[in-house]
């Protein structure tokens, strides 16, 4: 079967078709008889009497018949097999009538699989969803969002998934025929262009007018987000062209893979040779690893260097954390020394090469040394919109090589090692030898620091982390959530040595979202049976606490950890720097920031969702066995949820 | 020991603060010389009152709430600075410390949270 030609239907369980009996094309379907299985009050017509011939009887027979109530097929079945297409595991959505005909094609045409229904309770948390299991898997989930009060709810994720340049397919329902929409609120659900509210924070979006023309952008569409850098797309599916009856289905476009991005050869054996005639390079991998395999390249590239690298942590997670070349901790030192840098994919290379004081008057510093050469290796500024200003601070670095880092990587090592004499592995293996010293005395001073305070309640961030290694160290674990709100004791910590066991915020870095990833993060790793913990901010889940049930009613394992410092700590500390400078006030900056008076009972809360959950835990002494029996249930692959709470940071 | 202006927050903590000797009753700031200096605050009376504005003002937000640190401000139980440069570093920070000037955190208050430091163990 080629593309240009008609394809049958191929549901799970309904039969394939070509042409749909009952239905005629267009306009004229609506004159076709319904099927036997229409209405039922569908009585035979009756009979012509001549002797009533002329009549108003025989005027209504002469009439068109009520158009049929029922049909086979419909566009939106069409579109659920070109999404099976594109072998997308789960739907998450939060019930819209704009999407009405996809829903009832997906639970029934479809037969809920492949795609499977994810029933989320806020369309923030669906995106935020799609985003986690991107993140575990690599692979985009649909997401099926209402139109205009859907997608408002939906796109503060959507700008997270953009800033984070997560891999989304999002179809967003509309009516786009006035003169079908039913009064009022199909009228208020409606938009004349749905994307243009969100289109600063897509990678791409289109509103097809047929089902070829929604195929086509389905397809184009999946291949723009999944191919780097990656986004978020979005798809308007017209509400009619959803329901009105199939005729016959357009063939599936193909999806033909596509290689990755690499950076020109030349480029890179010139790139080499600055490296090689350094004296102190250092790695700043920032966006970098989105595969499994990209760990282990980077250890491999530091080590034929003895480079350090320190790990921007911003949104993904590059370098094992026990690795004696990961000079993460001492960040400033190292940019401080390098007279050569190389960042891979970075983010805000700015902010890694320059330190800005929060002062009355801000003043700003930098931490390289005079003549230090940058060259940067990505594709970050391949996607970059006017707007929103998440592309950061301008850095004019020195050689900039486009391609994705990850895929660039191994041939850059190539080119290195070719270039290598004795000297330079000489010299690599010296700077290896006393950074090695350097991680050893970092991870020593953390180690004492995680400690101090052990025994106050409540219980200190250091502690916390420490419990919480002793109870998940023999596990096949993942580690995800507000990390940083918690002073990053984990990857300053934890042996941390698995390309997918640590994920970061990054992206938007808004709360609201932790919750949604963290689910659809645990949803990824499911199959594999990891235990996903999530370090969850009070602040974060009181914005979408429904990611709770849904995680409950789809059975997705997950060990909430709950960071309850009762307050929204970040803003408590702005709010007292305004105060200081002010000199008035120091101390009301817990107006309006703590979330204390009542204080929340997110165990309760927890379990009115069904979920297992203790606590409040306040007592350093309380925290291991509550852990332990969360771990417990966790295991037994239902979520469960720990309140503890903690000092606050 | 200055008070030239007391501050609200000074204000709700002037109970304590005039038990304990630290501040001047109301209205004394007015008079040219008080009769007779309030009588010096006991040391556990200092460190109480330390240990209250230690959180009140928002040490502890960034210092955490036993001085343990963390990744917004440093361990202020482990190699304490001797008391010139802790008070240098609160009236003039060299990093991104807000700074505690006078008007707002007299000397009085800034010794008596110095007092409470001394107290906590690592």
């Amino acid at each position: 079967m080629t593309e240009d030609q008609p394809r049958a239907l191929s549901p799970a369980g309904v039969k394939r078709r070509t042409i749909l009996k009952g239905l005629a094309s267009g306009g004229a379907a609506l004159a076709v008889p319904a099927p036997a299985s229409a209405r039922a009050n569908d009585a035979p017509a009756p009979k012509s009497d001549p002797a009533i011939a002329g009549t108003i009887e025989q005027s209504a027979l002469d009439s068109p018949p009520p158009p049929p109530l029922t049909t086979n097929h419909v566009g939106s079945d069409f579109m659920i097999d070109v999404i099976k297409s594109l072998g997308i595991d789960y739907v998450a959505a939060n019930p819209g009538s704009s999407f009405r005909g996809l829903h009832e094609s997906l639970v029934n045409h479809g037969g809920n699989v492949k795609p499977e229904l994810l029933t989320c309770l806020h369309e923030e948390t669906s995106v935020a969803m799609a985003v986690g299991y991107a993140r575990a898997t690599g692979k985009p989930i649909g997401v099926f969002v209402h139109s205009t009060v859907g997608l408002q709810h939906a796109s503060m994720s959507i700008y997270h998934a953009f800033a984070d340049r997560a891999p989304v397919l999002i179809f967003c329902g509309n009516t786009l025929d006035a003169a079908n929409r039913r009064p009022y609120v199909e009228w208020v659900h409606a938009a004349q262009d749905n994307a243009a509210m969100v289109r600063d924070t897509l990678k791409w979006d289109d509103q097809p007018v047929s089902l070829t023309h929604f195929a086509e952008s389905a397809v184009r569409g999946y291949r723009l987000a999944t191919s780097a850098p990656k986004g978020p797309v979005m798809i308007t599916v017209d509400s009619n062209l959803q329901e009105e009856p199939l005729e016959r289905a357009p063939a599936l476009p193909k999806l033909a893979p596509r290689t990755a991005p690499v950076a020109d050869r030349a480029a890179l054996d010139a790139l080499a040779a600055q490296l090689l005639a350094a004296d102190f390079p250092v790695v700043l991998a920032d966006r970098y690893a989105e595969s499994e395999t990209a760990m282990a390249a980077l250890v491999e590239f530091a080590e034929l260097l003895g480079a350090p690298v320190v790990d921007m942590l911003g949104a993904r997670f590059n370098f094992p954390t026990n690795h004696p070349l990961n000079q993460s901790e001492s960040h400033r030192q190292m940019v401080a020394q390098a007279d050569f840098v190389l960042a891979l994919e970075p983010v805000d290379l700015w902010g890694a090469l320059n330190v800005m004081s929060d002062q009355l008057v801000r003043t700003t510093r930098s931490l390289a040394p005079p003549g230090q050469k940058i060259a940067a290796i990505g594709v970050g500024d391949m996607l970059v919109h006017a707007n929103y200003q998440e592309f950061q601070r301008y850095v004019g670095v020195d050689t900039w090589l486009a391609g994705e880092a990850e895929a660039t990587l191994p041939a850059l090592t190539a080119s290195v090692r070719r270039g290598m004499t004795h000297a330079h592995r000489r010299k690599a293996a010296e700077r290896a030898a006393r950074l090695a010293e350097v991680h050893a005395a970092t991870l020593a001073r953390t180690r004492n620091a995680a400690r101090l305070g052990w025994d106050a309640s409540p219980i200190t961030t250091g502690r916390l982390c420490s419990e919480l290694w002793d109870v998940i160290k023999e596990e096949d674990w993942v580690l995800c959530g507000a990390t940083n709100a918690i002073s990053n004791w984990p990857q300053r910590l934890w042996p941390i040595d698995k390309p997918y066991r640590l994920v970061r915020g990054g992206g938007a870095a808004a709360i609201g979202t932790g919750i949604g990833i963290a689910v659809g993060l645990a949803l990824g790793h499911r199959a594999h049976k990891r235990i996903v913990v999530n370090i969850q901010t009070d602040g974060d889940l009181l914005y979408a606490p429904g990611a709770l049930w849904t995680a409950a009613h789809h059975g997705i394992p997950i060990l909430n950890v709950m960071h309850n410092n009762r307050a929204y700590h970040q803003e408590t500390m702005h709010i007292q720097r305004m105060a200081n400078r002010l000199e008035r006030g120091i101390d009301r900056a817990d107006i309006g920031t703590v979330i204390a008076n009542p204080d929340v009972d997110f165990a309760s809360l927890a379990r009115g969702f069904g979920i297992w959950a203790e606590g409040p835990i306040d007592q350093p002494a309380d925290l291991a066995g509550s852990l332990r029996r969360a771990l417990a249930v966790v295991k037994s692959g239902k979520p469960a949820l720990v309140d503890v709470i903690t000092q606050v940071r | 020991m200055t008070h030239s202006k007391l501050t609200l927050r000074s204000l709700k903590l002037a109970p304590v603060l005039i038990a304990a000797g630290l501040l001047a009753p109301a209205g004394h700031a007015q008079e040219a010389a008080p009769a007779s200096p309030p009588p010096p605050a006991s040391a556990p009376e200092r460190i109480a009152i330390g240990a209250t504005l230690y959180q009140r003002i928002g040490c502890a937000a960034c210092h955490g709430g036993v001085g343990q640190g963390g990744s917004a401000g440093p361990a202020l139980i482990v190699n304490p600075l001797p008391f010139d440069a802790f008070d240098q570093q609160v009236r003039d920070p060299i990093n991104a410390m807000p700074a505690y000037t006078h008007k707002v955190l007299p000397d009085a208050e800034l010794r008596a949270i110095y007092a409470f430091l001394g107290t906590l163990k690592p």
